[in-house]
C-alpha cells in the first residue's frame, strides 16, 4: 500500500470525528455559526492535507521550499502517533476542566448552604 | 414609576480575601450611602473567600449584612459567582459587585444601582478609565491592555474590563456563568455578556487608590497567567465545543 494512502487511512478518523463533534456542538447550540465555520474549516483543511499530501509534497520540493526526504513508513507512524497524543491530551483537558468546574459549582453551593442554613 | 423602582430586590456583592483592615469602614459607608439613597429593598452580602484574618469576625458584627463564607480560598473570579448564584437563588432583580478593598465609592454603587432601575441596559459596569486621574499609569496600561486583549479574542470591546463595579439586572443574573476562580474572569465574564447578547453601558467611577489597594488586586505578573489561561480557554472551547 501507498504511503500516503496508509497516512489517510490512519489520520481520517480523527478528521471524521472531529467534523462530528463540531456539527454535534452547533447542532446542540454549544458554538454559534462562525465557531461552527471557523471549525470546520479547521478540519476540512486537516483533510484536504491529508488527501493531497503526495501532491503538496512534490510541490514543495520542485520549488525548493522544503528538503526532506519523502514520506517513510517511520514519518507515517510518528505523524499517526503525533495525532494520537494530541487528541488524547484535548480529550483529557477537556474532562480535567469539566471537573475543575464541577468541583467549584459544589463549593459554591455547600458555601451558600452552610451560609444560610442558620 | 418610584413605586416600581421600591418594589425591586437588589443585593450588593462583596467579595472580600483578608480586608480585616478596611472592610469596616467599607460595610459602614455602604450601609450609609444605601440609607440615604432612599432604595428600600437592597441587602448586602459579603462572600468571604477563606479569609485567614479577622474579616469575617468584622462581618459578623452586622447583623443586616449576609455573610457567606467560602470552604476554601478560592480566589476573586469564584468569590464573585458564589455571590451572584446566591443573588439568583434568592431571586434578586439587581446585583451590584464591588470590591471590599476600598477602591470603590459607594455612592458609585449606589448610581450603578439606579442606572440598572432605568432598565435600559442588562449590566452596567463602572470604568474608572474614563477620568483615570490619580490612576497609575501601569494600572492605566494593564487595564486598557485587557480591553483590547478581551476584544482580540473574545470580539467585545469594553473600555474597563477588568472594573470589578459591576450590575446585572435578572436576564443578566439568570444566564450569565464563567468558570475563571482567579482574575481571569473579568475578561471570561465579558465573553460570556458576548455569547449571551447582553447589553451593556459604561459609566465613569471615581478608584481611590490607597497604599491599600494598591497592594491589593491583580499584580503585574499575574496578567501573563491570564492572558495563557484565556488562550486555554479559546482553545478549549474551539477544540471541544
Amino acid at each position: 500500500m501507498d504511503k500516503y494512502e496508509l497516512l489517510f487511512i490512519l489520520n481520517v478518523p480523527f478528521v471524521f470525528f472531529g467534523v462530528l463533534k463540531t456539527i454535534m456542538a452547533y447542532r446542540t447550540k454549544i458554538s454559534s455559526w462562525p465557531a461552527f465555520l471557523l471549525r470546520l474549516l479547521f478540519w476540512l483543511l486537516i483533510l484536504l492535507v491529508l488527501i493531497f499530501a503526495g501532491p503538496i509534497y512534490n510541490y514543495l520540493y520542485r520549488h525548493g521550499l522544503t528538503d526532506s526526504t519523502p514520506l517513510s513508513i517511520a514519518d507515517v507512524v510518528l505523524t499517526t502517533g503525533v495525532m494520537v497524543c494530541l487528541s488524547l491530551c484535548l480529550r483529557l483537558y477537556g474532562k480535567i476542566d469539566k471537573m475543575d468546574k464541577r468541583l467549584s459549582d459544589l463549593h459554591e453551593k455547600l458555601s451558600i448552604y452552610i451560609s444560610t442554613k442558620d | 414609576m418610584g413605586d416600581k423602582k421600591n418594589s425591586l430586590k437588589a443585593i450588593v456583592i462583596v467579595p472580600a480575601y483578608n480586608e480585616g483592615q478596611v472592610i469596616d469602614g467599607v460595610l459602614k459607608k455602604l450601609i450609609n450611602d444605601l440609607d440615604k439613597s432612599g432604595l428600600k429593598y437592597v441587602d448586602i452580602v459579603v462572600v468571604n473567600d477563606g479569609s485567614k484574618d479577622n474579616t469575617a469576625e468584622i462581618v459578623k458584627k452586622y447583623k443586616n449584612v449576609r455573610l457567606i463564607n467560602h470552604l476554601l480560598n478560592s480566589g476573586a473570579g469564584a468569590a464573585n459567582r458564589t455571590g451572584l448564584a446566591y443573588a439568583r437563588d434568592k431571586d434578586y432583580d439587581f446585583a451590584v459587585t464591588m470590591d471590599a478593598d476600598g477602591q470603590h465609592d459607594s455612592a458609585d454603587t449606589v448610581r450603578i444601582l439606579n442606572e440598572l432601575m432605568k432598565g435600559s441596559r442588562d449590566i452596567v459596569i463602572g470604568s474608572r478609565l474614563v477620568n483615570a486621574k490619580g490612576m497609575p499609569w501601569y494600572r492605566v496600561m494593564l487595564n486598557k491592555g485587557g480591553g483590547i486583549f478581551t476584544f482580540l479574542l473574545f470580539g467585545i470591546y469594553v473600555g474597563d474590563s477588568q472594573s470589578g463595579l459591576r450590575g446585572f439586572n435578572r436576564r443578566a443574573l439568570q444566564v450569565i456563568t464563567f468558570h475563571s476562580n482567579n482574575y481571569t474572569y473579568n475578561s471570561e465574564l465579558m465573553w460570556r455578556i458576548k455569547q449571551n447578547g447582553l447589553t451593556v453601558k459604561e459609566i465613569p467611577i471615581k478608584a481611590i487608590y490607597s497604599e491599600y489597594s494598591l497592594s491589593k488586586g491583580q499584580t503585574n505578573w499575574e496578567v501573563i497567567h491570564i492572558v495563557r489561561q484565556l488562550l486555554k480557554y479559546r482553545l478549549l472551547e474551539f477544540f471541544n465545543g
